[in-house]
């Protein structure tokens, strides 16, 4: 079946998408959300409890055997690493046949951060650029050198998150397992040559993926406090210790844009849009699909921002809410990709024990096939419809706790107006997208 | 003062998102679908789906271009309906030194192997010339065989697949099952006739899918992993089980697009 794939996926990978959600079960839980929502809103919370629910629970000092095991996960994360890496170029030339695609797209991307969101901020552990910028920074012998300002504001990391939704959801070719070597070589390099310039502490800055998957790492109910111990807290108060500033919002709307855009090109309007358009052709409709969805996220959350500026006199608006922003992004992640997780991420297991496609079976999986039904499309559908809504019911229960925290009972109040606007849109939009 | 705003407010809401998601709901129902329920044609492939599924992991990249050659290979396809349900199926190959698959070997130019497609879906990869085909359904099949690299890539020429293709009926054999669906699509001049259709089919049902294109291509389904060379102006049909629930996308591969989008639910 020797075929050639890599034209074909606007999505990265996958053929496949969900069934659409019965109307009414949409209608239901958006109401529902809403109903909760208000309910909380007003009438039981009116001092703020996440920051008080911060310090968590004592589970482990995480002395020795801690460090030994996140030694060993280290390496063998970037040992896979370099075989995903040189598989790019040596193994078949070939989306579904290459381990690299399905790794990128539906075990890093998705994975990573769902994983983050459950077991918290693992990722800064086990990162290969972690380790490899560690490295670089041990060898060091540049002199310090002032830091660029593009670099320590921390924009930097607006670019790989950029470029990678991009490659994923709009170029033609992005899922070539080619093209995803070159991309992360290139990343790597521009990476550790940052760190041999500036310094790890600085050039991390720009490891946008990083910085995404820790602050999506805040929600989970797991953290390391300032000693390093590990502590259980209640899941998702830990987003009100985030510091949450310009570029750090731009990233999170950035991913959210890219999730909502990845739905609406699965939409039959969309399909009717593309049908015949292939190549430089497809890439051009998709790029300007992807830039539209994104500053329709975008622009909602900015003039939210500031109507609520003036309601409430506070310049601060939009950086003291943008937490919200992140139990949000991991309901869109969850609802557009947990099915995409579970059933074509299967295909991992069965590459890793052939990776360059030499008919090798180590693992004794290789000739392993995708279990199509291990998850019902009931299951599915009712997955999509509580994350998206938990997603923005989470997301209008730590504005309401921050608003509660900082102003008076009737500004709070008038404060949450713009944000439950954002949280209609969002919400909305989501639904739609997963019922269309 | 607060509390009523809050009402309006939480009505407004309400009907925004009661209206949206109906109104979607609605659009979601595929409207213009051209399907013809011919069950009292007998002329339709059918093939369990269920046999196949596991025979695709081997199947590792892309193609080989032996345009430059001066004799590239070939390979042709011969065939007989021996038996109830069974077909003797004949290779003749030149040009090209057939090797076992087993052990897997690097990619040697003139050697290879063949894969065998029996209506679209891959049943075998062979180094014989000659294979035995059981358990057919009655009616008309379709057969191709495409010579493979010792790394499973095809052989091309003029960016084609070196390939043969034969149609043989079956005369005496289990009744085929009766289509529950039929689909058709027609692309030309680039794009789908009446656009792009998404087709509602019921889990279990018997799904035939009739592909007419104005250029030669290959037409795959994603999943199932069925796949059918089409020649320009001459209909080619599918028929499968939708056994696995979801929305799957049917592509050209040479002209990169999708032209249908399967749900089964």
């Amino acid at each position: 079946m020797a075929l050639i794939f890599n034209s074909l996926f606007a999505h990265g990978v996958g053929g496949r998408s969900d069934l659409p959600i019965s109307e009414w079960i949409a209608a239901w839980s958006g109401a529902m959300a809403l109903l909760l929502s208000f309910a909380a809103l007003g009438l039981l919370w009116h001092q703020p409890r996440f920051p008080k629910l911060l310090s968590g629970h004592l589970i482990s000092k995480l002395a020795k055997t801690g460090q030994v095991i996140a030694a060993i996960a280290r390496l063998v994360v970037l040992a896979l690493f370099f075989v995903v890496l040189t598989a790019c170029f040596i193994g078949p030339d070939n989306t579904v046949a290459n381990i690299a695609p399905t790794t990128v797209f539906i075990i890093f991307w998705v994975g990573v951060a769902i994983f983050s969101a459950i077991f918290g901020p693992f990722w800064k552990t086990v990162s290969p650029w972690e380790t490899l910028g560690k490295l670089v920074d041990k060898n060091r012998t540049a002199a310090t050198r002032p830091v660029p300002k593009w670099l320590a504001s921390g924009w930097a990391a607006l670019i790989p998150i950029t470029i990678f939704h991009w490659l994923e959801l709009a170029y033609h070719d992005g899922s070539s397992p080619r093209i995803l070597g070159w991309s992360i070589l290139v990343y790597t390099a521009s990476l550790l040559a940052a760190a041999w310039r500036w310094g790890w502490d600085e050039a991390r800055k720009a490891e946008g993926f990083g910085v995404l998957f820790q602050l999506i790492a805040a929600i989970s109910p797991l953290f390391r406090d300032e000693k390093n111990q590990l502590k259980v807290r209640f899941p998702f108060v830990g987003i009100s210790a985030l510091k949450m500033s310009g570029p750090l919002i731009a990233i999170v709307l950035a991913a959210l844009g890219g999730t909502a855009f990845d739905g609406v090109s699965r939409t039959g309007w969309w399909l009717d849009l593309t049908v015949g358009k292939s190549d430089w052709g497809l890439t051009v409709v998709n790029t300007l699909g992807l830039v539209w969805v994104a500053l329709i996220i975008g622009v909602a959350y900015h003039q939210a921002s500031r109507i609520g500026s003036r309601l409430t006199s506070d310049q601060n608006f939009a950086l003291i809410f943008g937490g919200s922003l992140i139990p949000i992004l991991i309901g869109y992640d969850v609802a557009h990709y947990f099915s995409l997780l579970i059933l074509e991420g299967q295909a991992f297991k069965i590459l890793l024990s052939d990776p360059y496609g030499q008919g090798w079976n180590i693992f004794g999986t290789a000739d392993h096939a995708i279990n199509w039904t291990v998850v019902s499309t009931t299951v599915i559908g009712w997955v999509q419809i509580g994350s998206i809504v938990s997603g923005h019911l989470l997301g209008v229960l730590f504005a309401h706790d921050r608003s509660v925290e900082l102003w008076s009972k009737r500004t709070a109040l008038q404060s949450q107006y713009p944000m439950l606007m954002v949280m209609v849109i969002y919400t909305v939009m989501g639904l739609v997208l997963m019922t269309g | 003062m607060v509390e009523a705003t809050k009402k309006i407010f939480c009505a407004l809401i309400m009907a925004v998102l009661i209206s949206c998601s109906s109104s979607t709901g609605e659009g979601a129902s595929p409207t213009s679908m051209a399907m013809d329920h011919n069950d009292s044609h007998d002329s339709h492939d059918s093939h369990d789906s269920h046999d196949s599924h596991d025979s695709h992991d081997h199947d590792h990249g892309n193609n080989l271009d032996v345009s430059q050659l001066a004799d590239p290979p070939t390979v042709s396809i011969s065939g007989t309906a021996t038996e109830t349900g069974e077909v003797n199926l004949n290779f003749a190959v030149e040009d090209l030194e057939l090797v076992p698959i087993n052990p897997p070997s690097e990619h040697e130019l003139g050697q290879g192997h063949l894969h065998l497609y029996v209506d679209g879906v891959s049943v075998a990869m062979l180094h014989e010339s000659s294979y035995v085909i059981t358990d057919l359904t009655k009616g008309q099949h379709n057969f191709r065989v495409a010579i493979s690299t010792n790394d499973h890539r095809e052989y091309h020429v003029d960016g084609k697949t070196i390939s043969d293709s034969i149609s043989i009926e079956i005369k005496e054999g289990e009744e085929a099952p009766e289509v529950d669906k039929g689909i058709t699509v027609e692309v030309k001049n680039g794009t789908v006739v009446d656009g792009l259709q998404r087709v509602t089919v019921d889990v279990g049902e018997q799904v035939s899918v009739t592909l007419l294109s104005d250029e030669d291509d290959m037409f795959h389904l994603h999943v199932y992993d069925l796949e059918v060379s089409l020649t320009a102006g001459q209909p080619e049909t599918l028929q499968f089980q939708a056994d696995i629930p979801g929305v799957f996308e049917g592509e050209l591969h040479e002209a990169g697009y999708q032209i249908l989008a399967l749900e089964v639910s």
